[in-house]
């Protein structure tokens, strides 16, 4: 019978390597600029074994107790995610206007929502907002695309 | 000069900016993104026109305002409007998921309008003695207050103690990121250009609470298009003005928030984030049911209103007195004194008294005021929380997106909240507290210029033997000390009084 092996080991192991890394990086820094960091990198790195060894024991005694990470739920969340990257990236190239509504209105359509007025007024609304705050009052400067 | 003062508060103009000062200080401060900073830079061309102590009302009066706005969003939808609000919405966001949202918010307003009129009486009355005391902090000090706020992490990580060290450490190596003040070496940048700047703690603070909210709230898809409360009704539970019984048993938590912060507003570069945190920690020290901060606990939502919007006033008395901002929003505000020729410093007060006294009068009036209006409003705000997830998810994406653009108009402050809001969704996944590393960020700065400078101080000489020379930091020491072991002797007497029970 495989036992799975604790959360908290993975992340301790995580922040360990982390740590290495961060470390080596200072050391082509000038003395001032690399004492405070190495001072904290130090500490991470011994918080980092710390969680390891506990999450050994854990994993050994197979104590989840309540901290134990769930990713069954977090498909939709991943999905959402790549939504929004799609939207940030669609603001560079398309323009913002274009790509906030479309994201809006996409979004509506990944959750089935299917009151159209609703979604409509949603989308028109903060658009209106966004202009008018952001845009005119506050001076915004939008990023510049291809296309707008 | 009372006459004078009555008279100038009496006048048309200054009702008006009174008005657009609560009322746009609110919106300001409820958006994530904007800032109260922000809000006063804007209304500074505004006030050219205008007479000196209109100015200054508004623009003072807006400080307060958007502060306490932020609280509105950091309740209902766990997004701070600004840094300050952070503290808030850890328990703010959890009596809105219990309905109480009209409770939370009636709490947060009350506790903001204490802790802005106590700042302001405390302006009035004592600025000059206070201002002394700022004198008085110098690089060891500072360095002493930024550790003494990062046991706040303690109290924040409650049952992932190591976790939330961690996390805090962490966001101590973040606040490194960018170029180093004393060598200007680009320090953990990857060769990439933006990063020298460092990494904006606004930016990732909005990543961290709003996007990874959201992402949370997208794994009940099946309910996504529900509203959270059926009845509606459930969202109006509670008094939306505190009970009396309430407001006793927060009246010693307000005071001691509202002290803290005006002393943290007093120091300059110490703003109404760490003055919300460390009296939120220090209302947890003091509270018998430390067990529901983070919960939903009303001594938390009070303690962080009232020592931020505390600091607002606090803030104000180095730059009347001294002319030094206590924050970066004040630094806004001496540009506006300048702008309507007046000179912060001792001689203020004697060259142009009336002016002063009746800004400082109308900041008085304004944050009862601002109290008020609060209330009046706040069961039509509390409906958004009434929104279905699959209309509010994007809206906030939307918002935090436009939101940590604006700040410097650079999408790659937009790519840097993306990568903080997946991280913060990790954490919550792994039960790693996120506020913690945003604590981090926050008093990085302050406590390695402190340490720096401390060390520079030193000359060769061990680091504590400049602290024993000094008073202050002597009794901050000792604070630190006891901040540290307090929750172990508490632990240790509570298991001891089970025992014998």
């Amino acid at each position: 019978m495989t036992k799975s092996v604790h959360t908290d080991t993975w992340i301790g192991a995580f922040v360990i390597v982390l740590s290495v890394f961060l470390f080596v990086q200072t050391f082509d820094m000038p003395e001032l600029a690399a004492t405070f960091p190495q001072l904290m990198i130090g500490v991470l790195g011994a918080f980092g074994c710390l969680l390891f060894l506990l999450g050994i024991r854990k994993t050994i005694k197979a104590d989840c107790n309540g901290d134990c990470a769930d990713f069954s739920k977090a498909k939709y969340s991943i999905i959402f995610y790549l939504l929004i990257l799609t939207y940030v990236i669609g603001i560079c190239y398309v323009g913002y206007f274009v790509s906030t509504a479309a994201f809006i209105a996409g979004s509506m359509f990944f959750f089935k929502y299917k009151n159209y007025i609703s979604l409509c007024l949603t989308v028109c609304g903060m658009l209106m907002f966004i202009y008018f705050l952001f845009v005119r009052q506050l001076g915004v400067i939008l990023p510049e695309t291809l296309l707008f | 000069m009372i006459q004078e003062i009555i008279v100038n508060l009496c006048t048309l103009e200054v009702a008006v900016a009174m008005i657009v000062a609560i009322l746009g200080g609110m919106l300001i401060g409820a958006l994530p993104g904007l800032s109260a900073t922000m809000g006063v830079a804007l209304l500074i061309p505004l006030t050219y026109s205008m007479t000196p102590s209109a100015a200054l009302i508004m623009l003072t009066v807006l400080y307060t305002s958007a502060i306490y706005g932020g609280s509105f969003t950091a309740i209902l939808i766990h997004t701070p409007g600004t840094a300050s609000s952070a503290a808030t919405a850890m328990d703010g966001y959890q009596l809105t998921l219990k309905g109480q949202g009209l409770r939370a918010l009636g709490i947060a307003t009350v506790s903001s309008m204490f802790g802005g009129t106590v700042s302001a009486v405390m302006l009035m009355f004592i600025a000059p003695q206070l201002a002394k005391l700022s004198l008085m902090f110098g690089p060891p000090e500072y360095f002493l207050i930024s550790l003494f706020g990062l046991t706040v992490i303690g109290s924040l990580a409650s049952g992932n103690m190591l976790k939330g060290l961690m996390a805090g450490v962490l966001g101590l190596i973040i606040s490194t990121c960018g170029t180093h003040i004393y060598t200007g070496y680009y320090r953990f940048t990857f060769n990439i250009t933006l990063l020298q700047d460092g990494i904006r703690s606004v930016v990732a603070m909005i990543g961290l609470f709003s996007l990874s909210q959201v992402l949370i709230q997208v794994e009940d898809y099946v309910h996504a298009t529900k509203k959270r409360f059926e009845n509606s009704d459930l969202l109006l539970k509670g008094r939306r003005l505190p009970s009396w019984d309430e407001i006793k048993f927060l009246f010693p938590n307000m005071i001691r928030s509202s002290i803290i912060g005006v002393l943290v507003g007093i120091l300059p570069g110490a703003g109404g984030d760490i003055g919300s945190w460390v009296s939120y920690n220090e209302a947890k020290r003091f509270s018998k049911n430390k067990e529901e901060f983070g919960k939903g606990s009303i001594e938390g939502i009070c303690a962080s209103e009232a020592a931020n919007n505390a600091v607002t006033g606090g803030a104000l008395i180095p730059l009347l007195t001294l002319g030094v901002p206590g924050s970066s929003t004040t630094a806004v505000v001496l540009g506006a004194l300048l702008i309507h020729g007046l000179t912060p410093g001792h001689t203020l007060f004697a060259t142009n008294g009336t002016i002063v006294y009746t800004m400082m009068a109308a900041f008085l009036i304004g944050n009862i005021l601002m109290g008020f209006v609060g209330l009046l409003i706040s069961k039509r705000i509390v409906r958004m929380c009434n929104i279905p997830t699959c209309i509010l998810s994007p809206v906030i994406v939307v918002l935090a997106t436009i939101g940590a653009y604006s700040i410097a108009m650079n999408i790659f402050d937009v790519c840097v909240m993306l990568f903080f809001g997946f991280l913060g969704y990790l954490m919550k996944k792994t039960k790693i507290p996120a506020a913690p590393l945003v604590l981090g960020m926050l008093l990085g700065e302050t406590a390695e210029l402190g340490y720096t400078q401390s060390i520079t101080i030193a000359k060769g000489r061990p680091l504590f033997e400049v602290f024993i020379g000094r008073p202050i930091c002597i009794i901050l020491m000792i604070m630190i000390i006891l901040a540290i072991v307090s929750p172990f002797i508490a632990d240790y007497y509570t298991k001891r009084r089970a025992w014998k029970k």
